[in-house]
């Protein structure tokens, strides 16, 4: 593979490799439904909805106003309702606190490094983004004021928010954002958002005027300037001088500044005092004088660092961690959250035997979901997937869901004793011989709970090796980067626009099958499961050429009814998060987008700190 | 210096001296000791260390007893698969289990079941196999590698000697869990084997330490005297003379050695580093059940008995051992 | 006299160049292009490989390129982190007082505890006092400090809640909180020491308790309780220094899970990072690091000795 080819193309490392690995760490934004251009507004929560019938949860997502800690919702469901807070409640300045995170934002260059959860929640405060997620999906101005497509969304024209500086007291304007571009493009995750969103051409059109030029159609392309390659907004001139450097000492626009970088330590950040950012009710923010992120990858310590008050706030994407939170009632307040992020891992399918269907949709059958939800950490917390999507989802597909297979112990063994039976099985063992399967999760303990459970029902099939692997996260995520995998645990999807998913994750593996495909050049190192499959391309390609929500969402059920069909991957359940916190501390899940909208909320356990307040007394 | 880490304290360098230097002389050269049977041996412990060596008779046992239900009875010995998952879709049946995972001490389960519902007592039995394979290669491995070197440089010094204990040195001068960290994860290994062949390479320095200050003692007793004296070759001399007599201190330091080296797997295990999964050692046991702590201790507490009974076990009765043996020699 | 101490220093460096040379062909032992190996699943860039080429000098021999990082590290230049951008040397003294301070804590209390148990079981030897002491330290001594701290962190942080099981505070940002968070982890680490020094302590002063000048102090009517603090703790003393010092250095290695139990950034936690991130270059520098302080207070643990013992001296 030749290495800039695999930048040029579709990219995403972004979402895909934070979300990488199942390994706990991935990254995404937002809440229930979402829709593509800024202002498009599809009604996403009916669809939300209808869609939540599966089996045995009652949804109830529309407009009641439960309390996001509730521990009684029906099994499986997690309320992610977003909500004002009471706006009786006094505001109060200043205060410091600390919050754990499951791991430590190795590096705090967005263009660089893949930024996940943890790194999010500190780089939001020093970072503002162009766009944001509301709380129905879509997409709006943070940084920017505006921004509007030509007719074929080939060109976005972007208006910039007035009177914002930087940290070090330079302006914000057209030419940042401009300079900003070549620093991203250097970048393993800037380069290949850009490839991903057909991004070819930023440039400064007026003071405040930014024009992106894209070298074909993306009706999708706000939803990158959400994410932190292309979203996060750094002071270019610093970043291009030491890029280095800048990861202990970044310099953007966000509500706070970095104070001190002690890596796997702590890093602090303070107030910065000439924010541009207010909330609705006009009050300056942010809030707080000061935030410690400490790093504390023991999940039963960072919520005993809580329970015992030397830490303000946590945030985990582990199952049984949220298990754990509930048990402690009204000692903390929890944020749930659960979105399209489903859980679960995908197949090698260039290698044998997982190249061949029946071996795959075998597997499949034998994946015991209900047992591997409860070793993730108890029933009741998430549900079993199906697709990309949640069934809280706009884009959620009944047909989809009833398609893909189920567990089926029979079933999956007689396709398995088809494959094992025929002379001309893929991996050329002689007939009869068992298949040999290389399962890798990373060392988490959870995931290890699950691994076992697969791995017994394969074995117990007597037809399959399983051998147990486990690697750290950032080797899990470089095997599947590098085709050294089979099958491979992982955590897809996320609750953006389908197509910064689906863009990178269905184009040709490689070059040869790109131009068996008729698409020579085009090649993506992230489509993980290396499934081709020139429907679901085709589809995958067509979604971004429109904006109606209809034609757009039949077509990614196209493509999730060919996965149920091929089965490149398989699935636990949605993952579920939470931000659990010091009952003082306030806000924190209805932080505003600027047009006074409520935020996307806490999906993925990434906070948005600015517009949190410690209560008095 | 000390063992290969920090739990071998009562060799510090240049007091080798300490160790028990046990040579069985009574009977001359050629003689074959007279050793006391194992059921004497047995009566001379003090209860403590009796208990201690019924243990290890039990973990022992157990552990081959659980490789032999899988490798040879296919599971038809009377101990519950220890990768079953009771809660889950059962082949053989065909039916999902009832079980529950977390459970606490029942009739089916003795000691409870994990967080995915498989049974514990069944796990630390099997988990026993793990600690009794590292313990047992690498103590070979060091008496048979270590334990030749120490002894031949004890007896022909010289040259030799400084150059086998100075590389002796480098390899003692890495904190033996640092170096041990680095090599298992740069290579990623997990095989049962391989990881105790590592240990057991780490732990020639130390046995060949052991070995050379017996042999040093050894070689100026009368008997070697003598045997040199009436022109006994030297290969003789070190195979009949100084080896045997080395054999019975290496033994029993290889017991309080093995008491290190299974806290030395255990910490591997613990940081996933170790055998691969589901195999169960004590060490990943508990890191699994470390997760629910919360919920149950009970399920961290049985691996962790199982290991530090066993580490409690070795120490007593290589110490009782090795006393033994300093008496025989003071009396002589 | 000089003489041994110039062999000594001799093998010293013997040593240290054996470990240094070991752990960079560890490194470089590892198959595969040296780059991918050195940048692991970093988020590289073909402008990222070049420059780690050219910093490593990788077309140039092997011998050569120890050589420059050999000369480099004597600098204080470990290289740095083409993961996170630390400077490897940098990371190392941010962590090294924090390791350092808890295996001074663990040994403190180690000595602490261990003098007293060891008397008392030379004292009262054969009697129910040091059946009972002797039975505790073996059990302080066989069970793994990683087991002694879950159940610390179980009793102390989960149940009953008094202190904090992560969440360092360095000296500086206030004495009182570091001390909070220290107590465990030294504790657990304090307790195998303690178990080691207490067993010599016991051993040595029965040994002197044998010799002929406590025999004549005794003989002239000197109360024993004199005896042990005068004349039999002084020789004692020399050999629990010894082995503190040897044990010092192993404590730098040994704190490796009891620091990522408790997430506190020394240079144990530091290795565990590193080596989940696969950050070779970190890996390595640790190691070395971790190596030479060990070869290094061993060599000056052996010196003192020699210095002070006269029958080392003379044979």
């Amino acid at each position: 593979m030749r290495k800039r080819q695999l930048f040029k193309l579709l990219a995403l490392l972004l979402v895909f490799a934070l979300g990488a690995a199942a390994c706990g760490s991935d990254d995404d934004d937002s809440s229930n439904g979402d829709d593509t251009t800024a202002g498009d507004d599809t009604g996403s929560d009916d669809e939300g909805d209808d869609a939540a019938d599966e089996g045995d949860e009652g949804d109830d997502a529309a407009d009641e106003g439960d309390d996001a800690a509730a521990g009684d919702e029906a099994e499986g469901d997690v309320d992610t309702e977003v909500e004002e807070e009471d706006p009786a409640i006094e505001r109060v300045y200043g205060g410091d606190i600390s919050v754990g995170l499951e791991a430590e934002a190795t590096s705090l260059r967005p263009w660089d490094d893949t930024c996940s959860s943890p790194c999010y929640n500190i780089a939001v405060t020093i970072f503002d983004k162009l766009m944001e997620q509301d709380v129905d999906g879509n997409y709006q101005g943070w940084l920017a004021e505006s921004i509007v497509p030509n007719d074929d969304f080939t060109t976005w024209t972007m208006v910039l928010r007035s009177g914002v500086t930087f940290h070090d007291g330079s302006d914000f304007n057209a030419q940042s954002v401009a300079d900003m571009f070549p620093v991203q493009l250097t970048g393993g995750q800037g380069a290949s958002s850009a490839a991903s969103s057909n991004l070819t051409g930023v440039e400064a059109t007026g003071d405040l005027e930014v024009t992106y030029t894209l070298s074909t159609t993306n009706s999708a392309f706000p939803a990158f300037l959400s994410r932190a390659a292309l979203g996060l907004v750094f002071e270019p001139g610093a970043a291009a001088a030491d890029p280095v450097a800048f990861s202990d000492a970044p310099v953007g626009t966000g509500p706070f500044m970095i104070e001190k970088r002690d890596i796997d330590n702590e890093t602090v950040v303070v107030r910065n005092d000439s924010y541009w950012g207010t909330d609705p009710d006009g009050n300056q923010l942010p809030f707080l004088d000061s935030i410690t992120f400490r790093p504390i990858p023991d999940e039963g310590n960072r919520l005993d660092a809580l329970l015992s008050g030397t830490v303000t706030a946590i945030g985990s994407l582990r199952q049984g961690t949220i298990r754990d939170a509930r048990a402690e009632g009204d000692a903390i307040t929890l944020y749930e959250y659960q979105g399209s992020t489903v859980g679960g891992g995908h197949f090698n399918t260039l290698v044998a035997p997982l190249d061949d269907v029946r071996v795959r949709q075998g597997l499949n059958r034998l994946n015991d979901q209900g047992t591997v939800l409860e070793a993730l950490g108890g029933t009741g917390i998430s549900f079993p997937g199906t697709q990309f999507f949640s069934p809280d989802s706009p884009w959620y597909s009944e047909a989809v869901a009833a398609a893909w297979p189920a567990f089926d112990f029979n079933g999956g063994t007689a396709l398995l004793q088809e494959y094992v039976d025929d002379p001309a099985r893929s991996d050329g063992k002689a007939v009869g011989e068992k298949i040999d399967v290389e399962l890798s999760c990373p060392p988490d303990p959870t995931l290890t709970a699950a691994m076992q459970v697969i791995e017994s029902v394969w074995t117990a099939s007597e037809l399959v090796n399983v051998t147990l692997t486990s690697f750290d996260q950032a080797t899990h995520i470089g095997m599947a980067f590098n085709d050294a995998h089979q099958a491979h645990c992982w955590r897809f999807s996320d609750d953006n626009d389908p197509s910064i998913t689906f863009n990178a994750g269905f184009a040709p593996p490689n070059e040869e099958i790109a131009a068996a495909a008729g698409v020579p050049g085009v090649v993506s190192p992230v489509n993980w499961a290396n499934w081709f499959n020139a429907d679901a391309f085709t589809a995958s390609q067509a979604a971004i050429q429109t904006d109606d929500f209809a034609e757009r969402k039949a077509l990614y059920e196209q493509i999730g009814l060919l996965m149920a069909e091929e089965a490149p991957v398989w699935y636990s359940g949605y993952t579920a998060t939470m931000i659990a916190t010091d009952p003082a501390l306030l806000g924190l899940a209805s932080w505003h987008v600027p047009s006074g909208d409520l935020g996307s909320g806490l999906p993925n356990a990434e906070g948005h700190w600015s517009e949190v307040w410690l209560a008095a007394g | 210096m000390t063992g290969i880490g920090q739990a071998q304290p009562e060799f510090p360098s240049d007091r080798v001296g300490r160790i028990s230097t046990a040579v069985q002389t009574d009977a001359g050269s050629r003689a074959k000791p007279k050793r006391a049977s194992p059921r004497e041996v047995f009566k001379e412990m003090p209860l403590l260390v009796k208990i201690s060596a019924v243990w290890l008779i039990l973990i022992v046992f157990g552990a081959i007893y659980a490789k032999l239900d899988v490798a040879v009875f296919d599971g038809s010995l009377p101990l519950q698969n220890p990768n079953l998952l009771t809660n889950g879709f059962n082949a053989d049946t065909g039916e999902f289990g009832t079980g529950d995972p977390i459970e606490g001490i029942s009739g089916s389960h003795w000691l409870g079941t994990d967080a995915i519902a498989r049974d514990t007592f069944a796990r630390i039995i099997h988990g026993a196999w793990v600690s009794l394979i590292v313990a047992t290669i690498s103590a070979a491995f060091g008496i048979v590698v270590g334990g030749f070197l120490g002894a031949l440089v004890g007896y022909v010094r010289g040259r030799t000697e400084t150059v086998i204990m100075s590389m002796v040195d480098v390899i003692l001068a890495f904190p033996a869990l640092v170096l041990l960290l680095a090599l298992v994860s740069i290579f990623e290994v997990r095989d049962l084997f391989v990881i105790s062949l590592v240990i057991g390479v780490l732990s020639i320095p130390a046995y060949t330490r052991v070995a050379r200050a017996n042999s040093l003692a050894i070689s100026n007793r009368e008997f070697v005297t003598a045997a040199r004296a009436i022109g006994t070759r030297p290969n003789s001399i070190l195979f009949r003379e100084i080896i045997p007599n080395v054999l019975p201190t290496l033994l029993s330091y290889a017991m309080v050695a093995s008491a290190f080296v299974v806290v030395v797997e255990g910490s591997l295990s613990f940081l996933g580093l170790s055998v691969q999964l589901p195999q169960s050692t004590w060490g990943n046991m508990i890191n699994q059940a470390r997760r629910d702590i919360k919920v149950d201790i009970y399920q961290v507490l049985w691996p962790s008995l199982a290991l530090s009974l066993t580490v409690l076990s070795l120490n007593q009765v290589g110490d009782w051992f090795q006393k033994r043996g300093s008496v025989r020699d003071s009396a002589l | 006299m000089r003489r041994v101490i110039l062999h000594r220093l001799m093998r010293l460096l013997a040593t240290l160049f054996a470990v240094t040379f070991l752990t960079f062909s560890m490194v470089s032992l590892l198959p595969g292009d040296p780059v991918d190996v050195i940048l692991g699943q970093a988020d590289r860039t073909p402008e990222l490989e070049e420059r780690v080429r050219s910093d490593l000098g990788l077309d140039r021999p092997f011998l050569e390129r120890y050589g420059s990082w050999l000369g480099n590290s004597l600098q204080g230049d470990l290289g740095e982190s083409y993961i996170t951008g630390q400077e490897v040397s940098q990371l190392i003294k941010d962590r090294v007082p924090v390791t350092a301070q808890l295996a001074f804590m663990a040994i403190i209390m180690a000595v602490v505890m261990a003098v007293p148990i060891g008397i008392l079981g030379a004292y009262k030897q054969g009697k129910w006092q040091d059946t009972v002491s002797s039975a505790a330290v073996q059990v302080a001594l066989s069970i793994p400090n990683f087991i002694t701290a879950i159940f610390f962190v179980w009793i102390f942080s989960v149940k009953l809640g008094w202190l904090p099981n992560s969440n360092w505070v360095r000296p500086s940002d206030g004495l009182f909180e570091n001390f909070k968070r220290a107590i465990m982890p030294a504790t657990a680490l304090a307790l195998t020491q303690m178990a080691i020094f207490s067993r010599l302590v016991r051993a040595d002063m029965i040994a002197t308790l044998q010799e002929n000048y406590v025999l004549a102090a005794r003989a002239k009517g000197l109360s024993d309780r004199y005896i042990l603090m005068r004349h039999a703790l002084r020789p004692s003393s020399l050999s629990l220094m010894t082995i503190i010092g040897i044990n010092f250095g192993a404590l730098l290695g040994g704190t490796v899970i009891i620091e990522t139990l408790f997430a506190i950034p020394g240079l144990g936690f530091g290795l565990i990072n590193a080596i989940s991130r696969r950050d070779i270059l970190v890996i390595q520098g640790i190691t070395v690091f971790v190596a030479t302080v060990y070869v290094v207070i061993n060599t000056i643990v052996d010196l003192l000795y020699t210095v002070i013992d006269p029958r080392i001296r003379r044979s």
